[in-house]
């Protein structure tokens, strides 16, 4: 304003605006430039809306449906031109505006972020809320039928994993359960299970609720993740929570409760909860002859911390305590029983810090530690078993460019394991215990050529101070878009494996065990409809072997096992009903291996031929219910038979399943409650996971046998969650 | 005097020079504010978020132009096909909010707009984001509510969150209409400071109250 008055009074300064004004008209007039021509991408197709300017200044334009476009400026001068638009790279280009005309045609690259660029997908399945075009969300894992909101039994509604019913853990490709390893945030989860009595199928010990994201990889994984021979299960655990919240949980096998305290930077949880089969053994009759139905006690606590703009600290901890009774056959002679009685105690904490320096390096480090004892008494004698488990960990990437991305780290792993086994036919006790520090160095990097292919190249060396031995894994994965939303992905890798803590306690001279996987997967999705083919093949190598009559004495153990594993993995997904959708894997497996105490190769007692699972939702929202269907099949499973001198010769008939789940949406006392019911085999059929014979022959020279199946018909589950 | 005069040449000058550029700014912005409330096609948004961009990177300590190019790349979102490419606009506006608010973290009117971002997350895919993003789009409104307690778009879109959230979970008419009412008020009393702030919502807030609350009147 001052300026303005000023500008009325002095004469001169007026005159001077006059000249500058002037001067600045003449100058537009004479120096306008107009910057034409027209944006195209590679294969020279227009590119509409792309936004295309001088930098620093108003003047630009947008390309029109053509991909023309036409920029007036009055600048003069060395400039720098701007080409920008989403799916593509940002790209400058400097030039001298002399007035006049400029044509200038410009050619784009598209962008890798864009959103049709090629991921590698070769054995992972990913759930995630985050990123766009995967294939399962997290909720998928809670609402599965037959799930029971239990991670490992929603993965096996997965191809490449095996119905292993009496187990109820993960088998993969021809795996054995421990070949599966279970991550936390990058870290270790050495014991993932429920312990259980025999035939008992454990649960994940971890909620699907604590977690935002999950891969399951069924081969060909990260060089990041290592002393898993089959597969990895990567679980990342959800970031701050987004309010305070309070939970009570009322179900037909227990109780528990929960609280979240959110403040603007951190949260702390706690959680407890009791559980309790004996009221619903003691209304549903049960095949088992439990002499203590498991109950055990839980709690749970969690922190988060935000540090500076994008740092993150997390720490997860759980406790719990278990017990049940079985009286159960004994495997010396069938006829008769044993009582089996199991105590089990564990405890998992995690903590990791997660920073971004500057808008290159990522850096992730950690800690993990394990307890767990399982006291197990057989009649008179009793084993005791204590794990300890530590791993730091720590690793950075680097973003190199949009297209290159580095990451290496390292991590240090220590295993204590020590079995007290009490003899009381010979009133005495065996001791046997290791300690193992197995410490790891990786480094893995990814690219990217033009959003259409990717590779990712890594290796993995790993030296264990028990076995005194190294070792040297390659990983490589590559994908390739064959199609707008089609692409072909190829895995290869070498993998590595401790043998097994029972091995380790009788002879610490053994190697690693070995597998190395090939897969060629191809994967297309389209209108919200997912297929996706997969053929592998799987080499063993360095198992271990023994001679189960001298299993105390280390020369009975040796590491010549080997074996195969190939097949085929089919997955469809139609998702594009909206309030209903379904998927359905199946798998075909031929595999044989040489390990343990077999005689000879043979398909494992774990291995289905076939596998297929039908999983069905349906969201209605009149009644604000979802359903849920799951129909399982897996061909007959083989069986010892010492009666059959062909080793593993006999398979038993086909196990069938039909589930049934039922989640309602509602309003106790003003507060929102989720009612969830299920039914697990629906139909009522029979089942036969295997048959145990007698160690020993009964007087006419014959082994007896029971058939192992499930501990009832049916399962039914009733829970009230309701959020205060 | 010589050197007053060239002094006062040069105050003038750069005066001068500073309020054209000031000029050029509001009367450029006025006039892609006016045309932002006629687009209604991919091309008139995408048109004019360019714009808007090509504003805010120059006018690097302003909001409104980031604000408006946010706001362009929801409306995409809102009137494109295809929840990847949904997705991606939506993407693009979240860059736009997260630098203003980096510039201004207690405008109200930033978080309005983040509200609305996640709103637009629920619709590509109500069933598997509708809790978690309804819950993030509260926090954002709250926030708005909390910076300038008669931002009229504040209520307006609290009242939209509630209304779309089951009554179960403690939404539905019951709970929306009060929020749209009290919107309804603030439309009415509330004078924009600026003449580049958001006026948009009243007609539409008017509308929700009508068609879920007539009957209460």
């Amino acid at each position: 304003m001052k300026t303005n008055t000023s500008l009325q009074t002095n004469n001169s300064t007026m005159k001077v605006k006059f000249i500058i004004l002037i001067l600045f008209y003449c100058q537009a007039v004479f120096s306008q430039t107009v910057i034409s021509g027209k944006v195209t991408d590679k294969k020279g197709e227009p590119i509409v809306g792309v936004n295309i300017y001088l930098k620093g200044t108003y003047d630009g334009a947008s390309t029109d449906a053509d991909g023309n476009y036409k920029i007036k400026t009055e600048l003069q001068g060395n400039q720098i031109l701007v080409v920008s638009c989403i799916g593509y790279k940002t790209c400058e280009k400097e030039m001298e505006v002399t007035g006049g005309s400029i044509f200038l045609d410009i050619v784009i690259k598209e962008s890798n972020s864009q959103l049709n660029a090629v991921v590698i997908t070769a054995g992972s399945f990913e759930a995630s809320d985050e990123k766009k075009s995967v294939i399962m969300k997290p909720l998928d894992i809670v609402t599965t039928a037959g799930g029971l909101a239990d991670i490992p039994s929603a993965i096996n509604t997965l191809p490449g994993t095996q119905m292993v019913g009496e187990e109820g853990k993960l088998f993969v490709r021809g795996g054995d359960s421990y070949e599966t390893r279970t991550f936390i945030d990058g870290m270790i989860v050495d014991k993932p299970y429920e312990s259980t009595t025999p035939d008992v199928p454990s649960r994940g010990r971890f909620s699907p609720f604590l977690f935002k994201g999950t891969i399951f990889s069924s081969g060909g994984y990260s060089a990041e993740y290592g002393q898993a021979l089959s597969s990895a299960l990567i679980l990342q655990t959800t970031d701050l929570p987004s309010e305070s919240v309070s939970g009570i949980s009322l179900m037909s096998v227990g109780v528990g409760a929960s609280h979240t305290q959110r403040w603007q930077k951190s949260s702390v949880s706690v959680s407890a909860d009791y559980f309790n089969l004996t009221p619903y053994f003691n209304l549903f009759k049960q095949d088992f002859d439990w002499q203590e139905a498991p109950k055990g006690i839980g709690g749970s606590l969690s922190f988060r911390q935000k540090t500076g703009k994008d740092g993150l600290i997390k720490f997860y901890s759980q406790v719990s305590h278990g017990k049940s009774k079985l009286r159960y056959p004994n495997y010396m002679d069938v006829a008769t029983t044993n009582d089996i009685n199991l105590n089990d105690d564990n405890g998992y904490f995690n903590a990791t810090y997660r920073d971004l320096y500057g808008k290159k390096w990522i850096s992730n480090g950690g800690v993990s530690y394990t307890f767990n004892v399982d006291d197990t008494k057989i009649e008179q004698d009793e084993i005791k078993e204590k794990t300890k488990s530590l791993q730091f960990k720590y690793n950075l990437a680097c973003l190199l460019s949009e297209d290159i991305k580095i990451k290496f780290g390292g991590d240090v792993w220590n295993r204590q394991f020590s079995q007290d086994y009490f003899d009381s036919k010979r009133n005495e006790n065996f001791f046997s215990d290791f300690t193992d520090n197995i410490s790891s160095v990786f480094v893995e990097a990814e690219f990217m050529i033009n959003g259409k292919f990717a590779a990712r190249v890594g290796g993995r060396a790993e030296y264990s101070s028990l076995l005194k031995e190294s070792n040297l894994s390659p990983r490589i994965s590559l994908a390739y878009k064959t199609g707008k939303k089609s692409q072909v992905s190829l895995a290869y890798g070498t993998f590595f494996q401790s043998p097994n803590d029972h091995y380790l306690e009788f002879n610490r001279d053994l190697s690693f065990e070995k597998a190395t996987h090939y897969i060629l997967n191809y994967q297309i999705i389209k209108n919200n409809r997912t297929f996706r083919i997969e053929v592998f093949y799987k080499d063993y190598k360095n198992l271990v072997k023994y001679d189960s009559l001298y299993l105390y004495d280390p020369s009975a153990y040796n590491n010549f096992g080997k074996g195969y594993a190939r097949g085929i993995d089919i997955f469809w997904r139609d998702n594009s009903f909206g309030n209903h959708d379904y998927w359905i894997s199946y798998s075909y497996i031929d595999t044989k291996r040489n390990y343990r105490d077999y005689p000879v190769s043979a398909t494992p007692t774990f291995v289905s031929n076939h596998n297929l699972s039908v999983v069905y939702k349906h969201y209605i929202s009149k009644i604000s219910s979802q359903i849920g269907m799951t129909y399982r099949f897996a061909s007959g499973r083989t069986y010892i038979n010492p009666n059959n001198p062909d080793f593993l010769s006999d398979k038993t008939k086909a196990y069938n399943d039909l589930s049934f789940n039922l989640s309602y949406l509602t309003n106790l006392w003003g507060n929102f409650t989720i009612v969830y019911f299920s039914v697990n085999n629906i139909l009522g059929l029979d089942n036969v996971f295997g048959y145990q014979y007698s160690l020993t022959p009964d007087s006419n020279g014959n082994y007896n046998s029971f058939a192992v199946t499930p501990g009832a018909k049916r399962f039914l589950f009733l829970g009230i969650f309701i959020s205060l | 005097m010589k050197t007053t005069i060239i002094s006062l040449f040069l105050i003038m000058a750069t005066v001068f020079v500073y309020s054209q550029t000031e000029q050029d700014y509001m009367m450029i912005m006025v006039k892609q504010k006016k045309a932002f409330k006629m687009a209604q096609t991919e091309k008139d948004f995408q048109d004019l978020a360019n714009s808007f961009e090509r504003i805010a990177n120059t006018e690097t300590d302003k909001w409104h132009p980031l604000y408006y190019a946010a706001f362009c790349y929801i409306n995409l979102s809102f009137v494109s096909e295809g929840s990847d490419k949904k997705d991606s606009y939506l993407d693009k506006a979240q860059t736009f909010i997260d630098k203003a608010i980096e510039i201004y973290p207690e405008e109200s009117e930033l978080f309005v707009l983040q509200g609305l971002l996640y709103q637009g997350r629920i619709q590509i895919d109500p069933e598997t984001r509708g809790r978690n993003y309804s819950m993030k789009a509260g926090e954002a409104l709250n926030q708005a509510k909390k910076f300038n307690p008669d931002n009229p778009r504040a209520y307006y879109l609290l009242g939209m969150n509630v209304l779309h959230i089951p009554e179960a979970f403690g939404g539905g008419i019951k709970a929306a209409c009060p929020l749209f009412k009290t919107a309804m008020e603030k439309y009415r009393t509330t004078v924009p400071d600026h003449v580049l702030s958001p006026t948009w919502g009243g007609e539409q807030n008017q509308q929700q109250y009508a068609q879920n609350c007539g009957e209460e009147e």
